[in-house]
C-alpha cells in the first residue's frame, strides 16, 4: 500500500462528519437568488445563485422535499410556486446537507415571502426613479390615437384566459366590426417572459398597424413582477404606436400601466374600449349624413314653394307636366326615402337590441343581488333604458318626416317643363307645355305668359 | 373619386354638409352631393365591417 492513504469513502465520511459538527448550527436563513427550478415527483429542486453586477458569486442546488413543499404551500394558500420562479430573490431556512455520492446540497425547510416582496419593491422603486428622469410615462402618450384602431398588434400569450377573453369580445361584436389582429406570441410570467415580451415589442411594425395591445389574465404579485421591470417599462415608452394595456389585475399599480397610452383593468375592457371607438366614430358620420339628409329635404321643400307661388299667378292656365327631370327628381326621392328608412330601421334595431341587453342586464342585476346595488346605479340604468328608448321614437319620427309625399302633401307642388324646372332664371315660351305634380296627382297645361313680380 | 381613408371620408362628409348649409349648391348639384355623402358613408359602413385585404379587393371590384 502506497503512502499513508484513505479511501474516497473514508474522505467522504470525514467531510460529512465535519459539516455535520463544524458549523455549531443545524439550519440557517440564507439570501439568494433562483436561477432554475424543477419538479419531479413532488420534490422541488432548485438552483441558487448570487450574482453581482452579471458576475456569478457563488451558486449551489438546493431540494425541497415533496412533504415539505406540502405544508409550505398551504401557508402560502397555494401560491408558493409563483415564489420560485427564476429570477426571484428568497430568503430560505437551510440545511446543509451531505452526501457521499450526490454531493453537497441545501435542503429547505422554510421561505420568508416578506423578503421576496421587498425585493420587488426596492426594484420597483428604483425602476419609478428611472421612469421619471427620463419621462417615459409621458412618452407613449404623446403618440396621435387613431381615428378608427382596427389594425391591432396584440403581446399576449394564446394559451392565456385573457387572450380568450380579448378575441371573443372583439370577434363576437354586436354591430359585426371587423378587427385586424395579429398576435405576438409572448409569455407572460416566469423567467423567459421578460426578455420574450421585449422580443415582442421589437418585433413589431410600427407602420403596420394603429394600436398596440398587451393583455395577461391576471395573477399574483409575483406573476406581475415582470410589467414592473425596467426593459418592459422602456419597450412600451419607445413603442411606435399607442399601446393599450390590460393587465388583469387588482393590487396596487403596475408600471407598465404607467408608461401605457392608456391603461384598462382587464383585457376585456381593452376590447369594448375598442369596440367603442369605431361605434363612436360611425354614429358620428352617420349623424352629419343624417344632416346632409335634412339638409336636402329642405331644399326640396323650398322647391315647392316657389311653384306654389307659380302656380296662383297662372291659375287655372297651368296643369302639371312631367318632364325627365321631374321623373329623375322623384326617383331620387324616392331613393333617399328607401336609404333612410333602410337606415333608420337597422338603426332602431341596433337601439332596440341594446334596450334589450341592457334591460336584462338590470334583471340580472336587481335579481342576483338586490341588496348590494345602490340606488344609484338603479337609477343610472333606468335612465339610460330610457334615453335609447327616446333616441329611438325619435328616429321613427324622423321616418316619416323625410318622406317625399309628407313634403308635397304639405301643399307644395313641382312645375317643370322641357328644359326642366321652371324658375326665373329658367323661364318656359308661349305654347310649352308644363306639367305639374302636387299630392293629388298631375296636371298638363299650356304655357301662356309670365306676370311681372309688381 | 376614390376615397382613401376614414379621415378623408369624413371630412368630405363635413364638406358637403358645410357647403349644404351655406347654400352654395345649386339644385342640378343636389343628387350629385348626396350620392357622393351617400357613398363616403357606404365607404365608412364596409370598411368598418371588413379586413383591409377585402375593402380593397372591394374597391377594385366597384372602379372596374
Amino acid at each position: 500500500m502506497a503512502k499513508d492513504s484513505i479511501s474516497l469513502l473514508e474522505l467522504c465520511q470525514r467531510i460529512k462528519e465535519e459539516l455535520a459538527n463544524g458549523f455549531g448550527w443545524d439550519r440557517i436563513w440564507i439570501r439568494a437568488e433562483i436561477s432554475s427550478y424543477n419538479v419531479s415527483r413532488g420534490h422541488r429542486y432548485l438552483q441558487l445563485v448570487e450574482e453581482e453586477q452579471g458576475r456569478l458569486n457563488a451558486k449551489i442546488s438546493a431540494n425541497i422535499w415533496a412533504n415539505t413543499f406540502q405544508a409550505l404551500n398551504f401557508r402560502f394558500r397555494s401560491k408558493l410556486e409563483d415564489y420560485l420562479q427564476p429570477g426571484t430573490k428568497v430568503l430560505l431556512l437551510v440545511r446543509v446537507d451531505y452526501h457521499e455520492v450526490y454531493g453537497l446540497k441545501l435542503n429547505v425547510d422554510d421561505i420568508d415571502p416578506a423578503y421576496t416582496l421587498g425585493e420587488m419593491a426596492r426594484r420597483k422603486e428604483a425602476v419609478i426613479e428611472k421612469i421619471k428622469a427620463k419621462g417615459w410615462d409621458k412618452r407613449n402618450k404623446k403618440k396621435p390615437f387613431p381615428l378608427v384602431p382596427q389594425k391591432i398588434a396584440l403581446i399576449a400569450s394564446s394559451r392565456s384566459a385573457g387572450y380568450a377573453d380579448f378575441m371573443a369580445q372583439l370577434k363576437e361584436n354586436s354591430m359585426s366590426y371587423a378587427f385586424e389582429i395579429e398576435l405576438f406570441e409572448s409569455g407572460v410570467q416566469g423567467e423567459r417572459a421578460q426578455k420574450e415580451l421585449v422580443e415582442a415589442f421589437d418585433q413589431v411594425d410600427p407602420w403596420g398597424f394603429d394600436v398596440l395591445v398587451l393583455i395577461r389574465g391576471g395573477g399574483s404579485q409575483i406573476d406581475l413582477d415582470v410589467f414592473n421591470s425596467e426593459a418592459v417599462c422602456e419597450a412600451i415608452a419607445y413603442s411606435g404606436m399607442p399601446v393599450l394595456t390590460g393587465l388583469g389585475h387588482e393590487t396596487d399599480l403596475l408600471l407598465a400601466d404607467v408608461v401605457a397610452f392608456k391603461s384598462f383593468k382587464t383585457p376585456t375592457a381593452v376590447a369594448s374600449f375598442l369596440y367603442e371607438q369605431l361605434y363612436d366614430f360611425e354614429q358620428k358620420i352617420d349623424f352629419v349624413y343624417r344632416q346632409i339628409l335634412d339638409k336636402v329635404n329642405e331644399r326640396v321643400g323650398d322647391l315647392g314653394v316657389q311653384e306654389k307661388a307659380q302656380k296662383e299667378r297662372f291659375s287655372r292656365y297651368i296643369p302639371s307636366v312631367m318632364t325627365a327631370k321631374m321623373e329623375e327628381l322623384r326617383t331620387f326621392a324616392a331613393q333617399l326615402n328607401q336609404a333612410t328608412r333602410e337606415r333608420f330601421l337597422s338603426e332602431s334595431n341596433n337601439r332596440l337590441k341594446a334596450i334589450g341587453s341592457l334591460k336584462q342586464a338590470k334583471r340580472r342585476i336587481l335579481t342576483s343581488d338586490r341588496n348590494v346595488i345602490s340606488t344609484r346605479l338603479k337609477r343610472a340604468l333606468e335612465n339610460k333604458i330610457d334615453k335609447e328608448e327616446q333616441k329611438r321614437i325619435h328616429f321613427e319620427k324622423s321616418i316619416a318626416y323625410l318622406s317625399p309625399q309628407k313634403v308635397l302633401e304639405r301643399g307644395y307642388s313641382i312645375t317643370t317643363f322641357a328644359k326642366g324646372l321652371v324658375a326665373k332664371n329658367n323661364l318656359p315660351k308661349k305654347g310649352d307645355e308644363l306639367r305639374t305634380i302636387f299630392a293629388g296627382g298631375k296636371v298638363v297645361s299650356i304655357f301662356k305668359a309670365t306676370e311681372n313680380e309688381d | 373619386m376614390k376615397i382613401k381613408s376614414y379621415e378623408q371620408a369624413q371630412a368630405e362628409l363635413e364638406g358637403i354638409l358645410e357647403a349644404l348649409e351655406s347654400n352654395e349648391v345649386s339644385v342640378d348639384d343636389l343628387v350629385k352631393k348626396v350620392e357622393r355623402a351617400a357613398e363616403l358613408l357606404r365607404y365608412c359602413e364596409t370598411k368598418l365591417r371588413t379586413t383591409e385585404e377585402k375593402v380593397n379587393k372591394i374597391m377594385e371590384d366597384l372602379e372596374n
